[in-house]
């Protein structure tokens, strides 16, 4: 998970970002690598922005910010708990 | 970001040095598929001629895209990070903001009809096929041409094969006089003309240049770096000799080299004819990124078995041996190597095994150049060392990967890119600044003051990007090693940016009591960057306090400091100050000719910021004069400038009020219908255009001069109103003048620039001297 605090920012710049990232994930994905982002969420009071991927390793995720031209964030491991509930039942 | 002056220039194309040989065939195809897709890659071994080609064609297709044809060269760019950075550099676009840089680039682009050429992709090709997915996702009238050695794979890309040039086929005689129908004969004949002016085909020698040519299997550049040999070799030598050197690397069969070992071969050629010391100046030559000239080349290839003085010789030879290309470039010479060129030199380097001892050097001749260019910055010579750095950019981004790669010369490359701070400012190149400040701060923990002045630089660059957050903890780092190391700038430069971050939250009392306590330190240490600095901000705000006398006289010390200094860039900051200053003194004449010759000295530069600054109070004045489309279309030049730098005014609340104020006051003077359209038309213009119609150096757009001739009857008084115009006077004087309240003056002065389809003063005085001149003439007449 990719979770952070963005100095100002428009919509359509995080639009913009959003869509690279998705195309970098499909080149990583075309390259062998898994790693795909499930879900992007933009808090704008906060001006906060969390992206859950799935993935391999942290390194594909900044691979993807770095092929996207977009800051290295600090990628954190996340649980899916409504999922683990699911496994578990 | 902002468009420069460049981009009014619609494309920058180079000329071409050699003459282009064929490709009449490709070259219509490559128009024909750009017509139907957006996305056309050019693919082929290095040498094939993708470069040549890609450019012809996108000559050949100017007209059909208004906002130009840009050629975008990366062969020299090592970190994708900065790959939209490059292209909006090369867009002439200056980025000011902490925007991403691909979404601020895909905005610029959104409404742009242009053809971006990226040559040379295939290093870059993920960060490549994002962007450009991204751009042709956003810009629906964007199209692109790449060349890479590997298409980008992209859906909807178009990839065009490149071939080799045609030749005849082997085994078949053809007769002398036929051959000019072969690509790949023309251009042997043409290179070899070049070095032998007396070559010439001939029944005797047409089989051996066909031979030759085969053997090269048309390949455009081993056709170049062969025909040079005919310089000392007589054509049969030079086919024997290809022929022994290609027999060895089949094991004898005659050609079954595959294409790219061809031209490897060719260049291993090349290398074996070098002397031992040539060899290693071309590997050594391979460290330079975009080119470089001879006190460069002298510095990075000479060592203890080279000596500086023998590297002219040697740069020579290989340029005589077509190993490097000599180019003029504004009077100087500057040398440079074809990408597959360098590539091989690099390999060599490599395997020379003094890859690190040169990068080193390179890397200390371009942090000299770098401390030079900030020493003498307040100086004479700005603009030179502006052009300078711009040019040696890619040499500077090479270094930079040098020192940042490794914790021992991370050092090194702090210092650099603190050093920098002026050129990350005037070229709005602030992302890029911050990305090696902020890598090098990481990597590098030394306290040292090297360090303490990267960190009030990168500080510096994320406060005027309002990335305060970022900014807060450099500032205080900054701070603390200022006290350890007693280093007073470092302390005094702290302090400065602890009254910008204040500026930044509208704090108009706690900015001025830091950039007071700023001015005195840095009046102590004696440092006039900081002292000019500083008192740029502290004006501002002082203005905005109303302490309107103390603000002018901080302005005209630092105008008086600039004047000694030969100083002119901190200057255009400076006149915006007083022109502000003076608008608030409802001193419209001084504020625009403040801002004018703010404009001016801007323009030099391209710097932005202030040429936008400019505009605003152009705009204020011009409202304040009751020249009203004037200011409408100042407002919409500036509009479009502010768009693209980012917070407009510095997104400093109380003079984005002023802006607010007079634009709406404006609008509501001259009519919304009138003014939205004076706007569009300045949103509209060039940056050039505007900074030419802002100086009045520009005579009206046809659009205005068609308006008007629709309506060029004046009421007699305001013919009187018109001639004083001419004559020079203010609103007030011909208030005077004509003993009429100086209301109604202004509302003359509006009436006729409006039935004129004006929008200065300076345009109604030329139509009133020209009326006089007709009149004067039909007088003669009768």
């Amino acid at each position: 998970m990719v979770d952070w605090v963005l100095p100002p920012t428009q919509l359509v710049d995080l639009q913009t970002a959003q869509h690279a990232i998705d195309a970098a994930s499909r080149r990583l994905t075309e390259e062998g690598h898994r790693v795909r982002c499930l879900h992007s969420t933009y808090v704008p009071a906060q001006r906060r922005w969390v992206c859950v991927f799935m993935a391999t390793s942290a390194e594909a995720i900044r691979k993807i910010h770095e092929i996207a031209q977009l800051p290295v964030p600090r990628v954190e491991s996340a649980l899916d708990l409504t999922l683990v509930d699911r496994l578990a039942s | 970001m902002s468009a420069s002056k460049s981009a009014g220039r619609a494309g920058n194309l180079p000329a071409e040095l050699t003459s282009f040989i064929g490709r009449r065939h490709e070259i219509a195809e490559i128009k024909r598929l750009l017509s139907a897709s957006r996305l056309v890659t050019l693919t082929g071994v290095g040498g094939a001629g993708k470069t040549r080609l890609s450019l012809r064609a996108a000559a050949d297709l100017q007209r059909a895209f208004s906002d130009g044809v840009w050629l975008v060269e990366l062969a020299a760019l090592e970190d994708q990070a900065l790959l939209s950075q490059t292209i909006a550099s090369t867009l002439g676009l200056h980025d000011r903001t902490a925007r991403w840089p691909v979404p601020a680039l895909a905005e610029y682009l959104s409404d742009k009809r242009l053809l971006l050429v990226l040559d040379n992709c295939e290093h870059l090709r993920d960060a490549c096929a994002v962007l450009v997915d991204t751009v042709l996702h956003a810009a629906p009238d964007v199209h692109i041409l790449a060349t890479s050695r590997q298409a980008l794979g992209l859906t909807g890309e178009h990839i065009f094969q490149v071939p080799t040039m045609s030749m005849p086929e082997p085994d078949r005689p053809t007769p002398h006089d036929a051959l000019g129908q072969y690509e790949a004969v023309n251009l042997f004949v043409d290179r070899a003309v070049a070095v032998r002016p007396d070559f010439e085909v001939t029944t005797e020698n047409a089989d051996t240049i066909v031979r030759v040519c085969q053997r090269l299997d048309g390949i455009p550049l081993a056709i170049e770096l062969t025909a040079v040999r005919l310089r000392a070799l007589d054509l049969g030598d030079l086919l024997d000799r290809l022929e022994d050197r290609f027999r060895l690397l089949t094991a004898g069969s005659p050609g079954v080299l595959p294409r790219h070992q061809t031209l490897r071969a060719l260049i291993d050629w090349s290398n074996a004819l070098c002397s031992e010391r040539e060899s290693i100046v071309w590997a050594r030559l391979s460290v330079f990124s975009g080119g470089f000239d001879l006190t460069a080349a002298e510095a990075v290839c000479s060592d203890e078995t080279i000596p500086e003085e023998d590297v002219v010789g040697l740069l020579a030879a290989l340029v005589d041996k077509s190993i490097v290309i000599a180019e003029h470039h504004n009077g100087r010479l500057r040398y440079r190597l074809l990408e597959t060129i360098r590539q091989y030199g690099l390999e060599r380097l490599a395997a020379n095994g003094d890859e690190t001892a040169v990068r080193a050097r390179h890397r200390d001749y371009f942090v000299g150049l770098v401390e030079r260019a900030f020493t003498e910055w307040l100086g004479p010579d700005q603009e030179t060392w502006l052009t300078t750095l711009l040019r040696e950019h890619n040499n500077l981004r090479a270094a930079f990967e040098f020192c940042l790669t490794s914790r021992d010369h991370a050092a090194t490359g702090v210092q650099m890119a603190g050093a920098l701070w002026f050129f990350w400012i005037a070229t709005g190149l602030t992302n890029e600044g911050r990305r090696w400040l902020e890598r090098g701060l990481d990597v590098s923990g030394e306290a040292s003051p090297v360090r303490a002045r990267a960190l009030w630089v990168c500080g510096y660059l994320c406060t005027i990007q309002e990335d305060l957050t970022a900014a807060r903890p450099m500032i205080e780092e900054c701070r603390s090693l200022g006290e350890q190391l007693d280093d007073v700038d470092a302390a005094a430069w702290a302090v400065q940016l602890t009254g910008m971050m204040a500026m930044s939250a509208g704090e108009l009392a706690d900015t001025r009591d830091a950039l007071s306590e700023a001015l005195e330190r840095h009046r102590t240490n004696d440092n006039p960057l900081g002292i000019l600095d500083t008192s740029f901000y502290l004006v501002v705000v002082t203005a905005l306090l109303g302490e309107l006398q103390d603000a002018v006289r901080i302005a005209e010390d630092a105008i008086a400091l600039c004047d000694s200094r030969g100083e002119r860039w901190l200057k255009s900051y400076m006149l915006w100050d007083l022109s502000l200053v003076a608008w608030q003194q409802s001193d419209y004449d001084k504020a625009a000719a403040s801002a004018m010759a703010g404009l001016r000295l801007a323009r030099e530069f391209n710097e932005q910021w202030v040429i936008a600054f400019c505009f605003e109070i152009l705009a204020w004045t011009a409202h304040g004069e009751r020249t009203l489309p004037r200011a409408a279309r100042l407002f919409g030049a500036a509009d479009r400038l502010w768009r693209r730098i980012g917070a407009p005014l510095f997104g400093m609340r109380h003079l984005v009020t002023f802006h607010e104020q007079q634009q709406e006051q404006a609008r509501e003077a001259l009519g919304g219908r009138r003014f939205d359209a004076d706007f569009r038309d300045g949103t509209l213009m060039s940056t050039d255009d505007s900074i030419a119609f802002a100086l009045d150096e520009r005579e009206l757009t046809r659009e205005t001069t068609a308006a008007s001739r629709h309506d060029t009857t004046l009421t007699r008084r305001e013919r009187e109103v018109a001639n004083l115009i001419a004559d020079g006077l203010s609103n007030k004087e011909i208030a005077t003048k004509l003993v009429i309240a100086r209301r109604t003056a202004e509302a003359h002065v509006e009436h006729i620039l409006g039935k004129l389809g004006f929008s200065s003063r300076s345009q109604v005085a030329a139509w009133v001297a020209e009326q006089r001149g007709t009149e004067l003439s039909a007088h003669e007449h009768h």
